[in-house]
């Protein structure tokens, strides 16, 4: 799975530690997210939808390998 | 793996508190016969065979007898065991879904490589010389898995500060 969660979090002018504190996850969390290192939860990709504003499928998207 | 099974956070201090001392005189019943009289006791066992064999369908033994023992090495060995499982399995301070994943990810390598070991050693190693090898046994699925899930754990941090 792809994310643009990098770009999301550029526009919003947010860290990932700050990110992370809003959220309620570790820094690692959100750093291996953007990474594509780790697939989140559902719950955890809705909070970010509900943070940015955005629906799930315009921050993650599925990759050919999905 | 839920965080609600999960130990709190400050029992991975306490672990290593109980682990230092704990870990060395393990070494010291192990390799220097170390024992402690007034640990000499009665206890119920649930099977005492009469030989020293290893259990065989052949053996005779009794069920369910009190026998003599010395508690040294059974204390010593708790004590490394829960201090152990203290260390394994207390929350992170960030306790999260990623943290959960690595943290199953290590116990998965762990139990493989602790395996790897078994295999090994149960092919090279015959009778009290296997006794051996199991009581190490006792504890270093937990070793392995900590060494794992700590060094998984740095990886990620480490990731993280460099991306700063």
């Amino acid at each position: 799975m792809k994310n643009n969660l990098k770009v999301e979090r550029a526009i919003k002018d947010i860290t990932q530690d700050e990110l992370a504190k809003v959220i309620g996850v570790s820094r690692q969390a959100i750093n291996s997210i953007e990474a594509a290192k780790y697939v989140p939860s559902t719950v955890l990709a809705l909070k970010l939808s509900a943070f940015f504003g955005k629906a799930v499928n315009e921050i993650f998207f599925l990759d050919e390998d999905d | 793996m839920g965080a609600n099974i999960l130990l709190p956070h400050t029992f991975r201090q306490l672990g290593w508190i109980i682990l230092v001392p704990a870990a060395i005189l393990g070494m010291m019943v192990l390799f220097d016969n170390f024992s402690l009289d007034i640990l000499d006791s009665r206890m119920i066992t649930i099977y005492k065979s009469d030989s020293v064999p290893l259990i065989s369908p052949k053996s005779q033994g009794h069920w369910f007898q009190i026998i003599d023992v010395n508690f040294t090495q059974t204390i010593i060995g708790l004590l490394n065991i829960f201090a152990l499982l203290f260390i394994a399995f207390s929350k992170e301070k960030e306790e999260d879904e990623f943290i959960r994943k690595v943290r199953l990810d290590a116990l998965v390598m762990a139990t493989y490589v602790n395996y790897g070991f078994l295999i090994i050693c149960f092919v090279f190693f015959y009778n009290l010389d296997f006794l051996m090898v199991m009581i190490f046994n006792m504890f270093t699925t937990l070793i392995f898995f900590i060494i794992f899930f700590r060094y998984m754990i740095y990886k990620s941090q480490k990731t993280v500060v460099n991306e700063e």
